[in-house]
């Protein structure tokens, strides 16, 4: 049977995985840039700019920044015995400004 | 496999521990255990370690040493008992040393609390003498005595089950023991050997002990002629959790609680007037089976409540976190919103194996010793605890007498000739090992035991008789005969627990029959022995100790007198 | 009485039996524990079952195992918290000797690698060493911890890496850093604080849900973190 996931582990997860591909986005951000790449700048700024894109990319900073900042309250011994309800405001906030700041992206389709 | 060690201990407790870190000074040890030293039963001791520091109240060792005695009901040896109580403060302040956390006071001195049977002035009032570690002091002292053991270079074999303790011309020679991770045999050959097996709990169906405490030692040396002594006494702890049995440490009455009946009163008042629910344990079970007896159990069932309401829910917090944990988990009941529901459960053996004040085992009642068998802790008798074991007193118990034993052994090994366990000993065992996977028959371990405990809970607890005493001897004559009917499932020999369950079945239905003899031929009532066909104390004709000795084919009764130095007998009253 | 299915997972390498699940019907009363069912297997229905236990209610730490995908002890958990069906099987991520029976000598040798003693090397007062209330109350916590192995069993960062410490040898050494009678902090800081120490710890918190004791295993070890930087 799975280990059993509960509000710690699933935040790490949660953190684990938008971290990861964060670091994809980045990485191959820097490599689209590079001179080598062989995709072109134009379709490649396209995309990017593209409200889904735009939108994926808010959510993955959002929830990691957040989550984020959970750890170093965690860390610095101020969240230490509050993670859960930590994890719940970050929760809360995150799908906040999450539909705040796609509100923008989503009505630029119009 | 064999191994030579100057030293081998048996049983990782606190007497244990403490006597191989004194015996690793002076040569090799071992320490054989069946669990992992830090699962052993003394990490379950809750309450404290009873010693006259004077840091809360003003306190003496003499006044310490009356307690004790009387407690004991006149029945300990008074000179191993002084000894004990005049060397508690030097332990517990060594203990600190190294490293036990004990509870402090505002000033930062080991904190103390009121115990069960010890008074100021001598028996004025109580006294605050325990000293504790909120509620499991028994795991504090038990970890730092492990960090120390391993620090001194004794070497462990955890998990190794003992099949014989091998006895050749009045001489121990060593052990044969079972690794339960392989099945494999092991020999140990040593110069000294000491038991420190601990307690017997698991003879009576309802127990605070562990599964594990069941005593084989004993029944070991028994059959090889070494006598057991006072094995009548075995204490029932008033507050076990009803129905489990799971031990209420007796410090919750110390930190202020009470024992209620059905009809709300605080009956200890009228058993014990000047020190009430503190009363020595034996006398605090009779009152509340009398209690019960005469309908006033709650709502007129059987048990009567524990009351911890009156206590500052801080204290219960900060001194007795582990048994509110328990009452949460085990009861559903909040201790500081409704009283427990307790009823005495079997708690501790007064009696065991004879030894002198230096852990020397003794083979009979005129002093003679045997060569290279030493014996501390619950398991041995010196007897500090006579008739009745005074709360605390089990904790200082191992560590003082775990260390005199240690330093014996010390001088033991040095002019110790080397020996070796005879191949006859070790195919014996093989072959025991090897009849009982392989035996035939319709009987199931778990019948036979559940049979034995409930037999021993019945007719051999708190109150006993000759009919019920003899019908229960019948009972394991027969339980007995039907062992020889036991067959296992499990054939293999890798960590096959069935096996030992059999191994510890035989050796608990010796004990019972032990215990069961040594109560019939006691006729007389004292301490947690206690007669309802001979109800009085008869010091003219039972001031004595019993030993009991196999002699192949039945048990010999034999007794030995009580060393009296201070304190003459006088009537128990509190 | 009302009747629950255990479903095991079982393993015996002596006989060639490999893992698998059995299934066990037991009556048990509402205030029964979970290792009561499988003593009654033990007893009355297969005696090959193999399990650990001691004491019986949770000061041992003898019976850790995995229950309902979480590892606990069989002693605390009780019939009346159980549904119908229950999962049992041994700690995860620890080698299985035979059934729920695991090999906790490597657990023990990380808590032997942080020098598990209180040291200090000063002149021994004749009587016992100050400490106030409130000292002792910053290892009140850490004292509690039976050695269960629930909590290193439990840790993801743990099933990753084997080499990893874990949070049990972890919170024994902020029982020593955290006690102010003991003179090596520094040391034991240092030991702790390397590729397999100290810095795997995620926060995950799964050693504190799996905790028998209720200790906040994380907090410690995130106290340990902070008290290391500034140590340098």
């Amino acid at each position: 049977m799975r280990y059993k996931l509960h509000t710690g582990s699933t935040a790490w997860l949660i953190h684990r995985i938008t971290g990861v591909m964060l670091a994809l986005f980045i990485f191959f951000h820097f490599y689209a840039l590079s001179p080598k790449a062989p995709v072109r700048f134009e379709s490649l700024i396209t995309a990017m700019n593209h409200p889904v894109s735009s939108v994926l990319l808010l959510g993955l900073v959002i929830s990691h920044g957040l989550l984020g900042l959970r750890l170093m309250l965690i860390d610095m011994g101020a969240g230490a015995r509050i993670h859960k309800p930590l994890f719940w405001l970050a929760a809360l906030s995150g799908i906040l400004l999450f539909i705040l700041g796609s509100m923008p992206i989503i009505g630029g389709l119009k | 496999m064999i191994h030579t060690f100057d030293t081998l201990v048996i049983g990782s407790g606190l007497a244990g521990l403490r006597a191989a870190i004194e015996a690793s000074r002076h040569g090799s040890t071992a320490v054989i255990t069946k669990l992992y030293p830090t699962r052993s039963h003394s990490t379950a001791a809750q309450g404290g370690i009873s010693a006259a520091l004077g840091n809360e109240e003003p306190d003496s060792p003499e006044w310490h040493f009356y307690d004790t005695v009387k407690g004991s009901d006149f029945l300990a040896d008074q000179d191993a008992v002084e000894v004990m109580c005049n060397d508690a403060i030097r332990t517990v302040i060594e203990l600190e040393h190294i490293g036990v956390p004990f509870s402090r006071t505002p000033e930062g001195k080991i904190a103390q609390r009121r115990f069960g049977g010890h008074t100021r002035d001598f028996g004025a009032g109580p006294v605050r003498r325990a000293c504790y570690s909120a509620d499991r002091t028994g795991q504090a002292v038990m970890f730092a005595l492990c960090e120390q053991a391993e620090r001194q270079g004794a070497r462990f074999f955890n998990e190794f089950h003992v099949l014989d303790i091998v006895i050749e011309n009045g001489r121990c020679l060593g052990a044969i023991a079972l690794e339960i991770k392989t099945g494999d045999i092991h020999v140990f050959n040593s110069k000294a050997t000491l038991v420190a097996s601990g307690g017997y709990g698991m003879a009576f169906k309802t127990t605070s002990n562990a599964y594990a405490s069941t005593g084989e030692c004993l029944s070991m040396l028994f059959n090889r002629g070494i006598p057991l002594e006072d094995m009548e006494f075995f204490q029932f702890h008033p507050t076990g959790l009803y129905g489990l049995g799971i031990l209420v440490t007796e410090g919750a009455r110390g930190e202020g609680g009470i024992l209620v009946n059905g009809n709300g009163e605080r009956f200890m008042e009228r058993y014990a007037p000047s020190i009430k629910d503190l009363a020595p344990r034996d006398m605090v079970s009779r009152a509340i089976l009398t209690e019960i007896k005469a309908g006033r159990g709650i709502s007129g069932r059987d048990y009567v409540h524990l009351d911890l309401r009156g206590i500052d829910k801080k204290i219960l917090e900060e001194r007795l976190p582990e048994i509110v944990s328990f009452c949460k988990i085990y009861m559903g009941i909040d201790p500081s919103e409704k009283p427990v529901p307790v009823l005495p459960t079997a708690h501790y053996a007064m009696g065991g194996i004879p030894t002198d004040m230096d852990g020397r085992v003794m083979k009979d009642e005129n002093g003679g010793v045997v060569h290279g068998l030493f014996a501390a802790g619950e398991c041995a008798c010196v007897s500090v605890h006579g008739a009745n074991r005074l709360g605390c007193n089990s904790l200082l118990d191992t560590v003082v007498f775990g260390r005199r034993a240690g330093m014996a052994i010390g001088a033991h090994i040095r002019e110790a000739d080397k020996i070796e366990v005879s191949k006859d000993a070790v195919s014996d065992a093989m072959e025991g090992v090897r009849n009982m996977i392989e035996n035939k028959g319709e009987e199931r371990c778990g019948t036979l035991k559940e049979e034995l405990r409930k037999a021993m809970m019945e007719r051999c607890s708190v109150f006993r008789d000759k009919a019920g005493l003899k019908g229960l001897i019948d009972e394991i004559i027969v339980l007995k005969e039907r062992s020889s009917g036991l067959e296992i499932k499990d054939k293999g020999m890798r960590f096959n627990t069935e096996l030992l369950e059999v191994i510890e079945l035989r050796h608990l239905l010796n004990l019972g029959m032990v215990i069961a003899s040594s109560a019939l031929q006691r006729e007389e009532s004292r301490g947690a022995h206690f007669r309802d066909d001979f109800p009085l104390r008869d010091d003219a004709n039972w001031l004595k100790h019993s030993l009991l000795f196999w002699n192949g084919k039945g048990i010999d009764f034999r007794h030995k007198p009580v060393r009296i130095t201070r304190f003459q007998p006088e009537e128990r009253k509190y | 009485m009302k009747r629950y299915l255990f479903k095991i997972k079982r393993l015996d390498p002596e006989r060639k039996l490999s893992l698998r699940w059995e299934e066990f019907s037991v009556m048990m009363e509402q205030s029964e524990r979970l290792l009561d069912g499988l003593i009654k297997i033990k007893e009355f229905i297969d005696g090959s079952l193999a399990f650990r236990r001691s004491c019986g209610h949770g000061i041992c730490g003898s019976c850790a195992i995995k229950i309902n995908g979480k590892s606990a002890l069989a002693c605390q958990t009780l019939a009346r918290d159980l549904s119908g069906t229950v999962f049992i099987e041994p700690l995860p991520a620890m080698a299985v000797i035979k059934d729920l029976v695991v090999d906790m000598e490597p657990f023990f040798a990380k808590n032997e690698a942080v020098m598990p003693c209180l040291i200090n090397d000063e002149l021994l007062p004749d009587r016992e060493r100050l400490q106030s209330p409130e000292d002792q109350h910053k290892i009140l916590e850490a004292i509690t911890c039976i050695m269960c192995g629930c909590c290193t069993s439990s840790c993801p960062s743990y099933w990753a890496d084997k080499k990893y410490i874990g949070p049990a040898a972890i919170l024994k050494a902020a029982r020593f850093v955290l006690d102010s009678r003991d003179r090596a902090a520094d040391e034991r800081l240092e030991k702790i604080a390397d590729t397999h120490g100290l810095w795997r710890c995620h926060s995950i918190y799964n050693c504190v849900e799996a905790c028998p004791k209720g200790i906040d295993i994380t907090g410690h070890i995130s106290r340990l973190k902070r008290l290391a930087l500034k140590k340098g």
